[in-house]
């Protein structure tokens, strides 16, 4: 199930939110999140929910039940199983096939090596798995010390806002909302914060990344028959499609988060404003770049190996958010440009912060062909770039380059966050705020049918 | 902040709007007096809207003639039927089903509007439609969903797990029809139907609707059609319940024929040795309960290979072809069931 369905948001949420808050259920609260996050989860298939609950079992018994430390051995096993099946899962295919180079397509239906292309990745692997391992080594290295009850551990891994896209949780974020969640009564700040982020988040996700989408589909398609102009027009539109398409998902995480009591961090802090590559990355996918900065690039060394262990951590990077080597580059060349920024930064810096700022959003925009295409693609779709393309696709309409605008707009001037939680004792103010609040969300709702799935789901 | 009571009130008034939109009908009868641009603008809505503007019964003359069913039926004319095209009316509606024909021959009772000779095309049985009907607008939808569901209950012969899978049905269309009504297409469809001088068409129209009822396809179909896949889901003891409420609602007709669509030869030869079980359980019914009611019914021959050109699949038959079985009907050439 996905948040920009009217299942979802008309059947799944209520039904949610009254049982949790209306029955006098109170004190399994926790029980009753969880189980919806499974049915949530489980609607898409059953074997991914198996994934899921495997994962957690695992962790819960050889990690989360003890009081204490766990032993090596078991911390070892409550890493190790979970990082396997994201491997089995995600990486087995480009194993198999994109660095043994085993499969070559002619074991078709024959070969051990056949079972890995059926191989369906479970919704959100990435994100859960990460939040297991960082239970797994926060449990071992003392950081949570008492015993977790399995289902507020289970909820803790499985709650519906943030499990299939994050953003990626530390236990001890949630803990005392988890703790308590039977006792919680949402405040009418809550309520109406959350219902912006929601609309918010759906709005920027089906009015703007969707549409976005639908107006570059037959351009990226086709990378030779682009001119220039349309390349370009394809660079800019997809850097907007994937910032608004998880940028929208994470502020309906946000909101969803609050009406059950949870306050979670804001996964994107303008990253487009960003001035320098290493900026992007405070601001892009934020509870991401901690996760990797606590967990592998600091036990790594940290800025002792500066430049290694850059590569390193990016490179990893790029395999977390997909499974080949146009991933990996992406990742290498995000390294790249940081290592380049550290070396250059006097000058750099010395540059006016609006050139800083577009020279920047331009080369991290130029980044995002690799999530589209492979390498050979890739080049041809460069080469469309400095004019070389045969211009058999037309150029971008007037409405397309208006759409573009718009996102441009929404993206370098919306303040969602300060706007969803802005307190005000003018009437007018809040009035007309509710009305055009409401005029987004039934905008939205009128597009939700033909609303495609998140981009991220598939990390 | 955002003051919640007002931004509920608000959505709710949207919904209202739209709703309305939907559900109520534009002022004139599009398809009284002269055709009309909106005919053709007709052609390219959705079913719901071809659904309110066929079955409202504002200020169109009494229908002598009427034939009910879906795409299968919705081309026929009275030249076809040999029959005067005066009085002729088709009321069939893209995409529904016998449960829509009876629902709305149940409405026609209820204002004196039955005509005196209805014509019911059923899905072939290897290929039935079981969508629950759309029209009437909520909530006398509704109430007729609760008692679908009542009815099965009390009904012998219908097991609980029609009656619950029925529910979800139901369940499951309304969710449709609400996510539907937020269709920016639809909505704008619906919206430019209404005002056709503010607002251009998105799409040009593939036929159009004629006065009759009947629609006219622009372009003829000359591919050989792919054979049929069976596609029964009809839950067996709501048929029946359907077919005899079909019975009872039009015992004062003078006369009600029943006609199953055929389909294309090479997918009726090998249906007629192959038959699915799903399909053999309907046909059953079919047979037992006309032969109960005394209703006239005609199942579908096969059709001979000459007659296979025109067909846009393997179900949809050439007006020709269902017209000349209708009339063989008609006439009582074809044997009725017995």
């Amino acid at each position: 199930m996905i948040f920009n369905q009217f299942s979802f948001l008309f059947v799944f949420l209520p039904i949610i939110l009254t049982l949790v808050f209306y029955l006098p259920t109170r004190k399994y609260r926790v029980e009753l999140l969880f189980v919806g996050s499974v049915i949530f989860y489980g609607i898409s298939g059953f074997e991914h929910a198996a994934v899921l609950l495997a994962g957690i079992l695992c962790v819960y018994f050889f990690s989360a039940r003890s009081s204490g430390k766990p032993t090596p051995v078991a911390f070892a096993i409550s890493v190790v199983v979970p990082l396997l099946a994201l491997i089995y899962y995600k990486y087995s295919g480009f194993i198999v096939g994109g660095i043994l180079q085993l499969d070559d397509g002619s074991f078709e239906g024959s070969s051990t090596f056949s079972l890995f292309r059926s191989v369906v990745l479970p919704a959100g692997i990435s994100f859960f798995t990460f939040q297991l391992i960082s239970f797994s080594i926060d449990k071992f290295s003392g950081q949570i010390r008492s015993s977790t009850k399995f289902f507020e551990f289970a909820l803790y891994i499985s709650f519906f806002p943030q499990l299939v896209a994050g953003p990626i949780l530390r236990f001890h974020q949630v803990e005392e909302a988890i703790k308590r969640l039977p006792q919680f009564i949402p405040s009418i700040d809550d309520i109406t914060a959350a219902i912006s982020f929601i609309c918010f988040g759906l709005a920027l996700k089906v009015l703007l990344a969707d549409n976005l989408g639908v107006a570059i589909e037959p351009m990226v398609a086709e990378p030779a028959g682009l001119a220039a102009l349309g390349a370009w027009f394809v660079v800019f539109s997809y850097s907007f499609q994937i910032y608004f398409d998880f940028f929208g998902y994470s502020l309906i995480a946000i909101g969803l988060g609050r009406l059950f009591g949870f306050a979670f961090p804001n996964n994107f802090l303008r990253p487009y404003e960003a001035l320098n590559p290493r900026d992007f990355w405070r601001r892009w996918h934020v509870t991401l770049s901690y996760w990797i900065r606590d967990y592998l690039y600091l036990p790594l060394g940290g800025n002792r190996r500066y430049r290694i262990n850059i590569l390193i951590v990016f490179a990893i990077v790029g395999l977390w958010h997909g499974a080949g080597w146009s991933f990996v580059f992406w990742g290498l060349y995000h390294a790249a440009l940081v290592i380049l920024y550290r070396q250059m930064q006097p000058i750099w810096d010395f540059v006016p912060r609006l050139l800083q700022a577009t020279i920047t959003f331009t080369l991290v925009s130029l980044g995002w062909l690799f999530f589209v295409y492979d390498f050979g693609e890739a080049y041809v779709f460069l080469k469309s770039l400095f004019g070389a393309g045969n211009g058999s696709i037309l150029n971008p309409t007037v409405a397309m380059w208006l759409l573009l605008l718009m996102s441009a707009a929404a993206c370098f001037m919306g303040r969602y966050e300060q706007w969803a939680i802005m307190k005000t004792d003018r009437r007018l103010v809040s009035y007309s705020y509710t009305a055009a609040l409401a005029a987004l969300f039934v905008a939205t709702l009128l597009f939700v049918s033909n609303s495609q799935p998140f981009i991220y789901f598939r990390f | 902040m955002i003051n919640v009571r007002i931004f509920a009130a608000l959505i709710l008034l949207s919904f209202v709007g739209l709703a309305g939109l939907r559900y109520i009908p534009v002022s004139e009868d599009v398809f009284s007096g002269e055709h009309s641009e909106k005919l053709d603008r007709l052609s390219y809505l959705p079913m719901e809207i071809v659904a309110r503007e066929k079955f409202s019964l504002r200020s169109r003359s009494a229908v002598e003639v009427g034939i009910f069913g879906n795409s299968h039926t919705w081309e026929v004319r009275a030249a076809h039927l040999d029959l005067p095209s005066a009085g002729f009316f088709n009321f069939s509606v893209p995409d529904s089903s016998i449960r829509q024909t009876v629902r709305t021959l149940e409405m026609f009772q209820e204002h004196d509007r039955l005509p005196n000779l209805v014509i019911i095309g059923i899905d072939n049985f290897e290929q039935t439609l079981v969508r629950n009907p759309v029209w009437p607008a909520p909530p006398l939808r509704w109430v007729a969903a609760l008692r679908d569901l009542f009815g099965g209950f009390r009904q012998v012969g219908i097991p609980l797990a029609d009656v619950v899978w029925l529910g979800l049905r139901h369940g499951k269309f309304e969710l449709e029809e609400f996510k539907n009504l937020f269709d920016a297409q639809r909505v704008y469809g619906n919206l430019q139907f209404r005002l056709p001088k503010w607002l251009p068409p998105l799409k040009s129209p593939h036929g159009s609707y004629r006065t009759d009822g009947s629609y006219a396809i622009k372009t003829e179909s000359n591919r050989q059609p792919k054979r049929l896949v069976s596609t029964n889901a009809m839950l067996p003891g709501y048929f029946l319940r359907d077919i005899e409420q079909l019975a009872a609602v039009t015992a004062q007709v003078p006369r009600v024929i029943l006609v199953e669509v055929p389909i294309e030869h090479a997918s009726a030869r090998y249906y007629a040795e192959n038959p699915s079980s799903s399909a053999q359980a309907t046909r059953a019914i079919f047979r037992s309960s006309c032969r109960k009611l005394e209703l006239e019914c005609y199942e579908a021959p096969i059709v001979q290979d000459a007659e296979s050109s025109g067909w846009r699949d393997a179900h949809h038959p050439p007006p020709s072809v269902l017209g000349a079985l209708i009339r063989d009907a008609l006439n009582q050439k074809i044997d009725q069931v017995k």
